[in-house]
């Protein structure tokens, strides 16, 4: 399985994790041994295997729709770096998704 | 060139639950901003989700009123990106980018569309629960602003195949889902305030048969007239491109309002870009049979079925059903002048013609009236028994929905009630004849239209209060003389 240096920088733009340039071809050969191991998964002949959605298979009880006590606007924004008047504020992102 | 229009759409429709999908903050509109959060909404780490068990229910309702198979093992998924209006750093949403992970809660549904010269058959491909995003803002200071109030507000998307071949038809459709969420009692319908927003795949192609063409996403239509114009203008657009020998590009366009054009948003990620996952931390939504049928069972009525009661069960014109069972509102507020004893024709004349009229003179919604359904029904009693007649009853209803006083109030603030008392009313006979010989002669004489004369002066001489049928009976005998 070749991975090409490109597609480890724009997946570590999408994941907002940082490689070193210097850290490319190291990455690459790590992730490419990965999907080795899942190619090596795929040849096996699971047909008969019903999927596993998730490996906790117990039911897990639905919450009741009543309002609980939000966090005090204070302590929320208290966690940000930033903030104006109610708002966090951050970085200007505009149109930079 | 023509070309032939398509159109599929996706609405997302905000649940009318009191909390969030995954917390119990509140969902609000137009509050102070971050009053509602909590650890879970604002992506702590540690936190985990718990779903609203009413958001799943009226998904389900929804799911069953448009047909649709209700999935059993409905499959919550990741739905990863980065920007600050999900301090997550994803959606918990129901699509997968892989077919095994796609398990939206109803697939598989359709809608009729009847009316206004429109007959199409309509698939709803699915229906799926997630999370809305928070609000951002740009336009203040420097920095971007932002308000986790939304953020985990509960969504279904409705979402059709690319089945709508005119602007008509999808602008029908919205109408119809519109009027089923508010029946239903599952979304408040509000296109202003975002909470049933639509957005719009519109391609063109050669003609019918053709294969479809390459679709583009619009976005940011949040009324029925902008829906209409945005597409319109796209279509105007993408004809330009193919007469050129030029290609669509697939990407999503926001309609701007005040320039009245669409401008590109991105182009649209692929679909890998979101790596969609299935949420670790929650287990498969287990919706039981007995669940589904429980759901089924208390359906409210439909405006299908209620329009059809209407003129099966009421004998209500066709005409006058569809038209106060447009509006859930509407058809609740009759309702209510026939729970408070009126018949059914008497309150659909007095619906028809003077509640309408107010509602389309003030521009008010029908909540907003100051007087309610019981005042209708107030005003038919008196009518009945007499205490005032039918000109006087116009009057009076104006009146009403001026000041939102009761029939009653006005009737004896203004001294309007009726008058029968024979001898009052051959006060008003003598009094008119003395003052109008000459018409007098002429009636004798033979000129019997002068009847109607004489009528209408005996009324005038008591304010309108004379019950027409005694001042008829009374004038008669007195022209005689």
């Amino acid at each position: 399985m070749e991975l090409t240096e490109d597609t480890v920088r724009k997946l570590a733009l999408l994941s907002r994790l940082h490689v070193e340039e210097s850290d490319l071809p190291r990455v690459a050969g790590q992730l490419a041994h990965v999907l080795e191991h899942m190619e090596e998964i795929s040849k096996l002949d699971l047909s008969d295997v019903p999927p596993m959605m998730h490996p906790d298979s117990g039911e897990r009880p639905l919450r009741a729709d009543i309002p609980h006590q939000s966090l005090d606007r204070d302590v929320a924004l208290s966690n940000a770096p930033k903030s104006y008047e109610g708002f966090f504020a951050i970085p200007k992102v505009i149109g930079a998704a | 060139m023509a070309y032939s229009l398509v159109i599929g759409l996706e609405v997302h429709a905000q649940l009318s639950t009191r909390t969030k999908l995954f917390c119990g903050c509140e969902r609000s509109f137009g509050e102070e901003p971050n009053m509602h959060t909590c650890p879970v909404c604002l992506g702590m780490p540690g936190t985990l989700p718990v779903p609203n068990a009413q958001a799943v229910e009226y998904a389900i309702r929804l799911g069953l009123a448009l047909g649709c198979r209700i999935d059993p093992n409905a499959l919550f998924t990741r739905k990863n990106y980065f920007y600050p209006d999900l301090p997550k750093g994803y959606q918990i949403t129901q699509t997968g980018g892989m077919p095994i992970y796609d398990r939206p809660i109803c697939v598989g549904g359709h809608m009729h569309l009847v009316g206004e010269g429109v007959d199409r058959h309509i698939e709803i491909v699915r229906i799926h629960m997630e999370e809305d995003a928070g609000k951002l803002i740009h336009d203040r200071g420097p920095d971007s602003l932002f308000d986790a109030n939304r953020c985990g507000t509960p969504l279904c998307e409705v979402v059709t195949g690319p089945d709508m071949r005119s602007i008509p038809e999808a602008i029908l459709y919205l109408q119809r889902l519109k009027q089923i969420v508010e029946y239903l009692g599952v979304c408040d319908g509000n296109m202003e305030e975002g909470n049933f927003r639509c957005d719009a795949n519109v391609s063109l192609r050669k003609d019918d048969n053709a294969p479809l063409g390459t679709r583009v996403e619009l976005k940011n239509m949040n009324s029925f007239s902008n829906i209409e114009k945005a597409i319109q203008i796209e279509i105007i657009r993408q004809a330009e491109i193919l007469d050129n020998g030029g290609h669509i590009v697939q990407e999503t366009r926001a309609y701007d309002v005040a320039r009245g054009t669409t401008r590109s948003l991105r182009s649209k990620e692929d679909a890998h870009d979101y790596r969609y996952f299935p949420e670790p931390d929650l287990v498969p939504l287990q919706v039981s049979e007995a669940m589904v049928e429980c759901v089924r069972s208390q359906m409210p009525e439909l405006p299908e079925a209620r329009a059809r009661r209407y003129v099966d069960v009421l004998g209500l014109p066709e005409y006058d059903a569809r038209v106060i069972t447009a509006d859930k509102a509407l058809a609740d507020w009759y309702e209510g002048i026939l729970a408070a004893g009126t018949s059914p024709k008497q309150a659909s004349n007095w619906f028809m013609g003077d509640v309408l009229r107010v509602l389309k003179e003030t521009g008010k919604s029908i909540q907003d009236l100051p007087f309610g359904p019981g005042h209708i029904a107030a005003l038919v009693v008196r009518i009945e028994d007499k205490t005032i007649n039918g000109k006087i009853a116009k009057d009076l209803f104006s009146e009403m929905a001026q000041s939102g006083k009761t029939p009653d109030q006005i009737i004896d603030e203004k001294g309007l009630r009726q008058v029968t008392d024979t001898g009052a009313i051959d006060v008003a006979i003598a009094a008119v004849l003395t003052a109008n010989p000459k018409e007098l002669e002429g009636f004798r004489a033979g000129k019997d239209k002068l009847f109607g004369f004489f009528v209408g002066q005996v009324m005038k001489e008591t304010k309108g209060k004379a019950n027409p049928a005694v001042v008829n009976e009374l004038l008669k005998k007195a022209l005689a003389g």
